[in-house]
């Protein structure tokens, strides 16, 4: 099977897109009520720091998924433990995002459709990228992209005559430990989710700056949120923006410009559609990578279907209803996925560091510090 | 049904496409993953549709996270 490659351009495209996911339409961190705008700029500080983990890890060990890594780092018994909490890890985040969006589509619009039309639709057009490929992927997005950040600052121009600013005052008012709470939600739930990117920057191009993937994508993609959650909370204020379970949607709803221009949220929601899209496809392709590597399958193709088919499934029974979902997403899912985003990559990383050490250090030795010492396997730092 | 007829619709289109070829190739582990995966899929969707409540790993992982952070 051939290696797959994508640019660096791609790869931004994608974790931007990524990172925007479901949390464009559930909306996240809303404890921090008006001061939202401060607990996403502390997310994004919190996240540079953990994307300084997660790209020293794929520049350690160019051209190696985390798979690959786990495998040189902690022999077979330790890594095969890790690498099954890394996909469920995936799977579930799959699971979750397919479910967000089915109750998206089915609150909104189909309420009488069940639920497991959405998510075998969602899957089977996931299951369809997979097997494409991650190419396939970046391709796709290099198209949409662009066309996604129109419609978001589009939607954001028509809005400005429904902004309220004193939506937004006051500041602090509750005191730092909401935001900072808020933050730490937002932290986990999108920005540190790219920890998913450790299976797939190993097919990034050569020459290609795992750090500059890491940090164009956040600086797009924080922005985009920045100015999403900002909207809405201008727009519907904090009492509005509670009472709703998919606050910029409802945003977008009320906007109408004379009589010609309104009802825009159905295009808006397709186009938010594309994030959740990419999202449970980069988490379909993380397990099934993971569960290929488990088992030392060369085209992991092959997996995505029938796990595609078991996510769907694992979708459908993983929340009883939509209140549960909301609650778990807000509640318990930042804690659970402090193993997977902080614990793991830290442990990786740690060990990642000592053993190249270690090596550097026995080369340095056997060669007598001569100039051809062995370079450490590093990438672009 | 629907369910079930989904993960039937979207089965044999898998045995079709990629099952059959598997295991034409004789690559055994990839062939008895994948009808593992499918079986377990096809029990998971008929209790669904039987409307068995399933035990949702969610439901485990609240109460261990729960334990350990003490929240409420």
């Amino acid at each position: 099977m051939e290696k797959e490659a994508i640019s660096q351009k791609q790869a931004i495209i994608i974790m931007s897109t990524f990172i925007i996911g479901s949390s464009a339409i559930l909306g996240s961190g809303t404890k921090a009520k008006q001061d939202i705008w401060i607990a996403t700029i502390i997310a994004m500080v919190m996240a540079s720091l953990i994307y300084i983990v997660y790209g020293r890890i794929s520049s350690l060990f160019p051209g190696k998924n985390i798979y690959e890594i786990m495998d040189v780092l902690f022999g077979k018994v330790l890594s095969k433990i890790f690498l099954l909490s890394f996909i469920f890890y995936a799977f579930s985040l799959g699971a979750l995002v397919i479910r967000n969006f089915s109750e998206f589509v089915r609150i909104v619009s189909l309420p009488e459709t069940p639920l497991c039309i959405f998510a075998f639709s969602a899957v089977i057009i996931n299951i369809w990228a997979v097997r494409g490929g991650i190419e396939l992927l970046g391709r796709f997005l290099s198209i949409f992209f662009p066309v996604y950040i129109i419609m978001i600052i589009s939607v954001t121009l028509l809005s400005i005559s429904l902004f309220n600013f004193d939506n937004l005052k006051p500041v602090l008012y509750d005191g730092i430990n909401p935001v900072l709470s808020a933050s730490f939600s937002i932290f986990t739930f999108p920005f540190a989710e790219v920890v998913l990117f450790l299976c797939l920057l190993g097919n990034l191009r050569k020459n290609s700056s795992v750090y500059k993937v890491y940090y164009r994508s956040l600086l797009i993609a924080g922005t985009l949120l920045l100015i999403v959650s900002v909207r809405s909370t201008l727009v519907l204020g904090i009492p509005g923006k509670m009472l709703q379970n998919f606050p910029t949607y409802a945003s977008t709803r009320i906007i109408r410009i004379g009589n010609f221009l309104q009802r825009i949220e159905a295009s808006v929601a397709i186009v938010f559609m594309i994030s959740g899209f990419t999202k449970s496809t980069v988490c379909l392709y993380s397990s099934t990578k993971g569960l290929a590597h488990l088992f030392n399958i060369k085209d992991y193709r092959r997996l995505a279907m029938p796990l595609g088919i078991l996510m769907a499934l694992y979708s459908i029974i993983i929340h009883e209803d939509a209140v549960k979902m909301l609650e778990w997403a807000s509640k318990i899912y930042p804690y659970y996925a402090i193993l997977h985003q902080i614990i793991i990559p830290v442990i990786v990383w740690i060990v990642a560091e000592i053993k190249t050490l270690i090596s550097n250090k026995n080369n340095t030795t056997k060669d007598g510090g001569s100039e051809n010492a062995a370079v450490p396997e590093s990438g672009n730092l | 049904m629907i369910t079930t007829l989904n993960v039937v619709i979207i089965g044999l289109v898998f045995v079709i496409i990629d099952l059959i070829p598997m295991y034409q190739n004789k690559e055994w582990i990839s062939f008895f993953l994948s009808v593992s995966l499918l079986i377990i899929s096809l029990i998971l969707v008929v209790l669904i549709d039987l409307k068995v409540k399933i035990p949702s790993p969610s439901d485990y992982i609240e109460k261990i996270v729960t334990f350990i952070f003490g929240l409420e």
